[in-house]
C-alpha cells in the first residue's frame, strides 16, 4: 500500500489495526483506508490518467480499489469511476460516496476478463487502474493478462499501475546490517507476496502485453523503512553516502518509493515469463572484450593494431571496433581492414557504428568518450579493455589479463605500458604511414595507488581491463563528464570498488606517442577537476592503504629514506627467491605440457573439447620461444 | 582426426572463395568438433556423413543439410523446399543460340517449355533444317525466334557480336531470370527433384543473382542417337571440362540487377556490378557430339571453317585444334565417368569443379603437393580469371626454421601465413605458394599425423604444398635455410624467409611481392610491436641490410651472391652477411614499412630487452666473424680484446671460440676489401634512426 504515510520515528510500533493478514485477492482493509493527496502515488496515478485517457465520460475501472481514494479526482476529470474489489467495506464506503462499485475476485483469473466485460456492459472504457494491487497477488501475471484482454476488446484504453519498489536505497542499507523489517503497510507490507524491482516491473508488464507510455514514479528520499535513524547505513554518515552513491549510479530507482506507470495494451513479448526472474547469463561470454576506437587513428595505425591482436597468444577475446562515425561508410574501411584476417580474428570481431556526436575536431575528448561508451555497450566479455591506433599490444596482452583474472576474481586487471615516440611520415612508396623515432620508455607507474593515480595518472589506456560488471551492474560509464581524464576517473572508481590485480613485471602494451612536431591529439585534462569529482563522495580505500599513505608521508621525510631503502632491499631479496621458485615451477610446467600434448592426442580430450572452451580463455599458454 | 583429401581441401577452397565473394559469413570446415561458429551460413563436414551427428549440429546451429555425398555433407540455410515452388508469374527466359542443331533443337525447346521456361532462339543462319524447325515452333507459340545477324549470314562465326545480341535481348527481356543456353545443353540444379525454374526462384530468394556451372561433356559410345531422343536419357558417359573456361560458366542471371556484360569473356562470365554468385554450381550437361557422323560433320565441315580469324587470335575457338581427320568421336566407357555418379561420388566436382584437372583457381585444382606449377598455371594464364594480369607464373616459397617451438606458437605463425597466402593468391593468381619448414629441434616436433593436421589448417588458403623436414643435426639457422633451398624441386622464384615466432599481416606477402621490382634483391618488412631501429632512405626505401626474421628474397640473389654462410654463422648476422653480399652483387636491399610482421618480442615493465645467454654468445661471436669476413682487422682486435677482458663468462667464451676457429682455419676469407658495403658504425651494422639501448 502506498508508503507515503509518515513512517514510524524509530522502530515500527504495532500497526494501528493489526488484524489478520488479508485474504489474497481481497485488498480492501480498513488499514488501507488512505485519503487522496495530490502529492502522493495516488496523485501521480491521477496525473497519468489525465494525460493518457482520451474518452470523455468513459469508465475508469479501479481494480482492487479498496476505499477508492482516487474516486473523486477521477470524477473531476470528467470520467466515470467504478470501484472493484472483493472486500465489502470499501465498496460500501464508495457506494455511500455515490460511486458505482462491483465485487470481483482477482483469484478467479480465468473468468476475470469476462467479469470485467460484464461490468463495462457496453459502455466506453477510458482506463483501468490497479494501484497497489499486483504485489498482493500470486497470480499477478494472469490478472494483468485478463485486464489486457479486456482493454484490447474495448478500444485499447491505458492501464495505470502503482507498485512499491523494494530496491529503495533504505532497504539496501538495512540489509547491510541484517535487517528486514516487515511492517503492516509500506514497502515491506506484511501482505506483499510479490516484490518488484524496476526490471521486474518492465518484464512483468511486457510479458502480459503492456507497453509503457508514461511514468510518474513517486520519489521518497526517506521511505517508511528509514529506520533505525541512528544506524550508520541509514543516518547521514559517510557509510550511507557511499551506499547511496553506489546504488544511485548502479540503476534507477534508488529513492523511488512507488512506481507509478501508464501502459498501453500491445502484443505480449513472447518467451517472457511475467513474475519469475530468469535473467539468462551469456552462456559463453568471451573472457575479454577489446574495444578498438578507430576515431583519430589512421588506417596504417589500425592495421598495426589488428595484426598485433591477431598475434595474441590466447584467443579468448572478442574485438569490438568502434567506427569513427555512425554511417555504413564509416564502418566499411574497417570491415575491409578486418576481412583478410580470415583465420580467426575476423570471426571474433565486430565493427559497430560510431557515435553521432559533433566533435571539435581530432582529439576532442567528447568524441572519444562517446566512442568508448559505444564500445562498452557492444561488449560481451567479462572484462573490457580499450585500445586505439596508438596502442599496440604485445603478444601476451590478453594472456596476461587472463592470468590476472584467475588470480583475483572481479578485480580490475592491470599490467604495464611502455611508450615509444612515433611520427607521421610518408613511406617510400608514397603512402602515409608512421615510424618510430625513439626507443621505448616505461609509461606506467609500478603500482596502482588511488592518490597517485588521481594526481598523476600512470595507467595508460590498454594497460588495464575493467570488469564489465562495473558498467552493467554498477552503472559506470563514459559520459564525457571529465574531459580528457574520464578514463582515469572510471579506472579510479572501478579500482576503488573492485580492487586491482596487478602484473608489475612485464609491459603488455606499447603506447605510440606523437613526436613534438606531430599534430596528433594528446590527452590533457584538468586533474583538479578529476579530484573534485571523485571527492564528491566517500572513497573506498583497499586494505593496507593506511600503511601506504603513511609510507608516502614518510617518503617526504628525508630521514625515512634509509628505512625505505632497507625495505626495498628486503623486497628485492624476496623477489629473487620468488624467481627461483618460478624457475622450478616452469620446469614442472614443461613436464606437464608434455603430458598435456599426449592427452590431447587421446580420444577423451577430443570428446570433451567443447567443455573446455569456456575455461580455455583464461588458461595461460606458455610463452612463445623465439626460434633462431 | 578425419583425414582430409586434396579433393576436399580443393572443395573447401572453392566454397571459401564463393562465400567471401558473396559477402557471406566465413565458411566453417568442421573436423572433429561439432561447434559451428555463430553466424555461419555454410559449413562443410568432410568425411562420410553421420546422420546423428548432422542432426545434432543442425539442431544447435539452425542450419540444415540439403546436399551430401558419400564423403561429405554441407550444412546451410539454402533450402529450396522451404522457399516453395516458383509462383505463376515468375518468368525465366532461355536464350538459345543455334547453328545446325536440327537433331536436337526441337526436343530442347519442348523440354524447356515443359519446364515452364520462356524460350527465345537466336539462330546463326543454320544451313540445315534448324531454322525451319524453329520457325514452326515459333508459329505454334512454343517460342520466339530471330536470325542473327539480321542482315544475313556473315562469312565467319562472330561469337562476340552474337553475345552482344544476347546481352541486349537479356537486358530488354523483362524476365526475372535469363538463362544463356546453347542448343546442345541440359541444365540441372544441385538439388534432386527440384526443377530448373523452381531452383532459379529459390536462388533468387536466397539473395543471389548469378549462377555458375560445372561442365560435363557427354560422349557418344555408339552411333544409336536418333533425332530428338532425350539427351539426358540417351548419353550416360562423360568427362569433365578441363579447359580454363570450363571453370567459369556464369550463364544464368537476374537481368534486373544490372546490365550484364558477357561478350568480353567469350560468354563464360556474366559480369555486372551487383553480381552475387550462388555458392553451389549448377550442372551443365553438354552434348556437343552425338555420333561419329555428327562429329565429323560438325567439326570438319561446319565449325572449323566458320571460326573468325580475329577471334582465334584472341585464343577463342581453339578447342577443336587438336582433332585431326580420322579421329574417333566415340568414347570408351571405361575411361569416362558414369553420369549416375554426378549425384554421388562426383558431387563435389559437380558442385564446385574442385580437384578437376585444368581448374585454374588457386587451391581448387588437383593434388597440390608435387604438382608442377608451370603447366597448369600456363594453361590458367589464358583463362578469364587471370586475364587482367600479364604476369608470368611465379612460385613463392615461404621458408621457416623451427627450434623447439612452444605448444601453440607455431600454429599462430601458420595461421597467419595461411591468411597471407590466401590474400596473395587471390590478388595475384599467377603466383603459386609453397611452404617449407625445417625443424632443428633435437626431437622431431611433428609426426606425419601432426603435419597432416597443420596442412588441414591451410584449407582454402590456396597454399599449394607444405613440407616439413626434421634436421636433427641442427645445421643452424642459415644451414637449415640452405637445406630447404636445396630441396626446392620447384625452384621458387621468390623466397620469403620468416621466423616462426612471427605473425604476419594478411597483406604482408602482397606488399613484399609488389615491392620486389627490377634491381631489388631483398625486401624487408616492418616489424611490430618494436620496429627495427635501422635507418632507411625515406625516398627509395634502401636499407643497409634486411632482417632474416621476415624478408622476401629473389632467387637470383642466392644464385649470384651465394646462399647463407652457415659455416661462419650459426645464429645471428647471417642475414646481415647475405644482405651485404647481395648488395655487392649489385642487388638493392629495401625496406617496405607497409608490409607488417608482428615479431613476438617482449619487454620488461622497464622497457628493457632481456637477451638470453645464447643470444649474447652467438651475436657476439657473429660480430667478430662478420668483421673478419668484411676485411676489418682493425675492428676485430679491439672487439676481441673487449670480450677477452670482460668479466662476463659468456664474453670470455666468445673470445675462446674465436681463437679456436682462427687456429683451426675456420674463419671466412675476407671480402669487400675496400669497405664499400659493410657498416660497423653501430652495433646494428647500419646507421640508426633511434636506439633501444638506453
Amino acid at each position: 500500500m502506498p508508503a507515503d504515510e509518515p513512517g514510524p520515528a524509530d522502530e515500527p510500533g504495532p500497526a494501528e489495526e493489526p488484524g489478520p493478514a488479508d485474504e489474497p485477492g481481497a485488498t480492501a482493509s480498513p488499514r488501507y483506508h488512505f485519503s487522496y493527496s495530490k502529492d502522493s502515488p495516488y496523485g501521480s496515478a491521477v496525473g497519468l490518467l489525465a494525460r493518457h485517457t482520451h474518452v470523455p465520460g468513459g469508465l475508469v475501472l479501479d481494480v482492487g480499489c479498496g476505499f477508492g481514494a482516487i474516486a473523486e479526482p477521477v470524477r473531476e476529470l470528467g470520467l466515470v469511476y467504478v470501484g472493484l474489489d472483493l472486500e465489502p467495506s470499501g465498496l460500501a464506503d464508495l457506494a455511500s460516496r455515490g460511486f458505482e462499485s462491483a465485487t470481483i475476485d482477482l483469484r478467479d483469473d480465468a473468468s476475470l476478463a469476462t467479469r470485467l466485460g460484464d461490468i463495462v456492459a457496453g459502455r466506453r472504457l477510458a482506463a483501468v487502474t490497479a494501484l497497489d494491487v499486483v504485489e498482493h497477488l500470486t497470480n499477478g501475471d494472469a490478472v494483468l493478462r485478463a485486464i489486457h484482454d479486456l482493454c484490447v476488446g474495448h478500444g485499447r484504453p491505458p492501464l495505470v499501475v502503482s507498485i512499491p519498489n523494494v530496491t529503495h536505497v533504505d532497504l539496501a542499507s538495512k540489509l547491510l546490517i541484517g535487517r528486514w523489517d516487515v511492517t503492516p503497510t509500506g514497502l515491506l507490507d506484511e501482505t506483499h507476496v510479490a516484490l518488484y524491482s524496476p526490471e521486474r516491473i518492465d518484464r512483468a508488464l511486457a510479458a502480459t502485453g503492456w507497453a509503457e507510455i508514461g511514468a510518474a514514479d513517486f520519489p521518497l528520499v526517506r521511505s517508511d523503512q528509514h529506520f533505525p535513524v541512528d544506524a550508520a547505513p541509514i543516518a547521514a554518515t559517510p557509510l550511507r553516502e557511499l551506499i547511496a552513491s553506489i546504488r544511485e549510479r548502479a540503476a534507477p530507482g534508488a529513492t523511488t518509493n512507488q512506481f507509478v506507470r501508464a501502459y498501453a495494451p500491445v502484443a505480449a513479448v513472447p518467451g517472457e515469463t511475467a513474475l519469475v526472474e530468469h535473467r539468462e547469463p551469456d552462456p559463453l561470454p568471451p573472457f575479454l572484450t577489446v574495444v578498438l576506437v578507430a576515431l583519430d587513428s589512421s588506417a596504417a595505425e589500425i592495421d598495426d593494431v589488428l595484426v598485433a591482436l591477431d598475434a595474441q597468444s590466447v584467443a579468448g577475446f572478442e574485438l569490438v571496433v568502434v567506427a569513427p562515425g555512425p554511417s555504413a561508410a564509416d564502418a566499411r574501411p574497417l570491415e575491409h581492414a578486418l576481412a583478410p584476417f580470415s583465420a580467426g580474428l575476423a570471426s571474433r570481431a565486430r565493427v559497430v557504428p560510431g557515435p553521432r556526436v559533433a566533435t571539435a575536431g581530432p582529439g576532442d575528448p567528447a568524441g572519444r568518450a562517446a566512442a568508448l561508451s559505444v564500445g562498452v555497450r557492444a561488449a560481451r566479455g567479462r572484462f573490457v579493455t580499450f585500445l586505439d591506433g596508438r596502442t599496440v599490444p604485445f603478444a601476451h596482452f590478453v594472456e596476461t589479463f587472463a592470468r590476472l583474472a584467475e588470480q583475483r576474481v572481479g578485480a580490475v586487471l592491470r599490467s604495464r605500458a611502455i611508450s615509444q615516440t612515433t611520427r607521421v611520415v610518408t613511406w617510400p612508396d608514397g603512402r602515409p604511414g608512421i615510424e618510430a623515432v625513439s626507443g621505448a620508455e616505461p609509461a606506467s607507474v609500478a603500482h596502482f595507488g588511488l592518490v597517485d593515480h588521481v594526481a598523476t595518472g600512470g595507467s595508460p589506456a590498454g594497460s588495464y581491463a575493467i570488469p564489465r560488471s562495473c558498467f552493467v551492474d554498477l552503472g559506470l560509464g563514459y559520459e564525457g563528464a571529465c574531459p580528457g581524464l574520464e578514463e582515469d576517473e572510471i579506472l579510479a572508481r572501478a579500482a576503488m570498488l573492485c580492487g586491482v590485480a596487478e602484473d608489475r613485471d612485464r609491459a603488455v602494451v606499447l603506447g605510440r606517442v606523437g613526436a613534438p612536431d606531430d599534430t596528433s591529439p594528446s590527452g590533457g585534462g584538468d586533474r583538479g577537476a578529476l579530484r573534485t569529482r571523485l571527492d564528491a563522495s566517500p572513497l573506498l580505500l583497499p586494505t593496507g592503504s593506511l600503511a601506504a599513505l603513511a609510507a608516502r608521508a614518510a617518503d617526504r621525510d628525508p630521514g625515512a629514506v634509509g628505512a625505505v631503502g632497507a625495505e626495498v632491499a628486503a623486497l628485492r631479496e624476496q623477489c629473487a627467491a620468488l624467481r627461483e621458485q618460478c624457475a622450478t615451477l616452469r620446469e614442472q610446467c614443461t613436464a606437464l605440457r608434455a603430458e598435456i600434448l599426449a592427452l590431447r592426442a587421446s580420444t577423451s580430450w577430443r570428446v570433451t573439447s567443447a567443455l573446455r572452451a569456456i575455461s580455455a580463455a583464461v588458461r595461460s599458454i606458455g610463452r612463445d620461444r623465439a626460434a633462431p | 582426426m578425419i583425414p582430409i583429401s586434396d579433393r576436399m581441401l580443393a572443395f573447401a577452397s572453392y566454397l571459401r572463395r564463393r562465400v567471401d565473394d558473396a559477402g557471406m559469413a566465413p565458411l566453417a570446415v568442421l573436423g572433429d568438433a561439432d561447434a559451428v561458429p555463430h553466424g555461419t551460413e555454410i559449413a562443410l563436414l568432410p568425411g562420410p556423413p553421420d546422420l546423428a551427428r548432422l542432426a545434432r549440429i543442425a539442431a544447435s546451429s539452425g542450419l540444415g543439410c540439403h546436399l551430401a555425398g558419400p564423403d561429405f555433407a554441407l550444412l546451410d540455410r539454402l533450402d529450396p523446399s522451404a522457399v516453395g515452388g516458383a509462383p505463376d508469374g515468375f518468368d525465366v527466359l532461355a536464350i538459345v543460340t543455334t547453328y545446325n542443331e536440327a537433331d536436337i533443337v526441337g526436343g530442347l525447346v519442348e523440354r524447356l517449355v515443359g519446364d515452364g521456361l520462356r524460350v527465345h532462339v537466336v539462330d546463326n543462319w543454320s544451313s540445315d533444317a534448324t531454322a525451319g524447325i524453329v520457325d514452326e515452333l515459333s508459329r505454334t507459340g512454343r517460342c520466339t525466334s530471330e536470325r542473327f545477324p539480321s542482315g544475313g549470314p556473315s562469312p565467319h562465326f562472330e561469337l562476340e557480336a552474337l553475345l552482344r545480341r544476347v546481352e541486349d535481348i537479356a537486358a530488354h527481356s523483362g524476365a526475372d531470370w535469363v538463362v544463356h543456353h546453347d542448343a546442345d545443353e541440359v541444365r540441372e540444379p544441385p538439388w534432386r527433384g527440384v526443377t530448373l525454374r523452381d531452383a532459379l526462384y529459390a536462388v533468387g530468394s536466397f539473395g543471389f543473382n548469378c549462377i555458375d556451372h560445372t561442365v560435363a561433356n557427354f560422349v557418344p559410345v555408339d552411333d544409336t542417337f536418333d533425332r530428338d531422343d532425350d539427351l539426358a536419357e540417351h548419353f550416360s558417359y562423360f568427362s569433365f571440362g578441363e579447359a580454363p573456361g570450363h571453370f567459369l560458366q556464369q550463364k544464368a542471371w537476374r537481368p534486373a540487377d544490372g546490365p550484364v556484360e558477357m561478350a568480353s569473356s567469350g560468354g563464360h562470365e556474366a559480369r555486372f556490378d551487383a553480381r552475387r554468385v550462388f555458392p553451389y554450381k549448377f550442372l551443365l550437361r553438354h552434348y556437343p557430339i552425338r555420333s561419329q557422323a555428327h562429329g565429323e560433320q560438325k567439326i570438319f565441315r561446319e565449325r572449323r571453317a566458320r571460326f573468325s580469324p580475329a577471334e582465334r587470335a584472341r585464343g577463342w575457338h581453339v578447342h577443336y585444334d587438336e582433332i585431326v581427320d580420322g579421329t574417333s568421336f566415340l568414347g570408351d566407357p571405361e575411361s569416362l565417368h558414369d553420369a549416375r555418379d554426378l549425384d554421388g561420388a562426383l558431387l563435389v566436382e559437380r558442385l564446385s569443379g574442385a580437384g578437376l584437372a585444368g581448374n585454374p583457381f588457386p587451391g581448387e585444382g588437383p593434388a597440390r603437393a608435387g604438382s608442377t606449377p608451370g603447366t597448369e598455371r600456363v594453361a590458367a594464364a589464358g583463362s578469364e580469371r587471370v586475364r587482367h594480369t600479364n604476369d608470368t607464373p611465379l612460385v613463392l616459397r615461404v621458408q621457416s626454421v623451427l627450434y623447439c617451438p612452444p605448444p601453440g606458437g607455431v600454429e599462430r605463425y601458420l595461421r597467419a601465413v595461411g591468411q597471407a597466402v590466401r590474400v596473395l593468391t587471390l590478388a595475384r593468381p599467377e603466383i603459386s605458394v609453397d611452404l617449407a619448414l625445417a625443424d632443428n629441434s633435437p626431437e622431431s616436433t611433428y609426426d606425419a599425423d601432426a603435419v597432416e593436421r597443420l596442412r588441414w589448417g591451410f584449407t582454402g588458403t590456396g597454399l599449394r604444398s607444405m613440407t616439413y623436414d626434421h634436421l636433427p643435426e641442427n645445421p643452424g639457422h642459415g644451414g637449415a635455410h640452405n637445406a630447404l633451398l636445396a630441396s626446392d624441386a620447384a625452384h621458387a622464384d621468390l623466397v620469403l624467409l620468416l621466423n616462426p615466432d612471427t605473425c604476419i599481416s594478411p597483406r604482408l606477402a602482397v606488399e613484399l611481392v609488389t615491392t620486389l621490382r627490377d634491381g631489388i634483391g631483398i625486401v624487408e618488412a616492418r616489424q611490430l610491436p618494436l620496429e627495427h631501429q635501422k635507418a632507411y632512405d625515406m625516398a627509395t626505401g634502401d636499407v643497409g641490410w634486411a632482417s632474416g626474421a621476415c624478408s622476401l628474397i629473389r632467387r637470383e640473389v642466392f644464385e649470384k651472391a651465394g646462399e647463407y654462410d652457415s659455416s661462419s654463422f650459426f645464429l645471428y648476422c647471417d642475414d646481415v652477411d647475405l644482405s651485404w653480399r647481395a648488395r655487392l652483387a649489385g642487388f638493392r636491399v629495401v625496406y617496405q614499412p607497409a608490409a607488417v610482421c608482428f615479431h613476438d618480442k617482449r619487454l620488461s615493465a622497464e622497457a628493457a630487452e632481456q637477451p638470453s645467454r645464447t643470444e649474447v654468445y652467438h651475436s657476439g661471436l657473429a660480430r667478430l666473424i662478420l668483421m673478419t669476413k668484411y676485411s676489418r682487422p682493425e675492428l676485430v682486435g679491439p672487439q676481441f680484446d673487449a670480450y677477452e677482458s670482460s668479466p662476463e663468462a659468456v664474453h670470455q667464451e666468445i673470445a675462446r671460440e674465436f681463437v679456436r676457429r682462427r687456429t683451426e682455419g675456420r674463419l671466412p676469407a675476407g671480402i669487400d676489401p675496400d669497405n664499400v658495403i659493410a657498416d660497423f658504425s653501430t652495433y646494428s651494422y647500419a646507421p640508426l634512426r633511434f636506439d633501444y639501448a638506453r
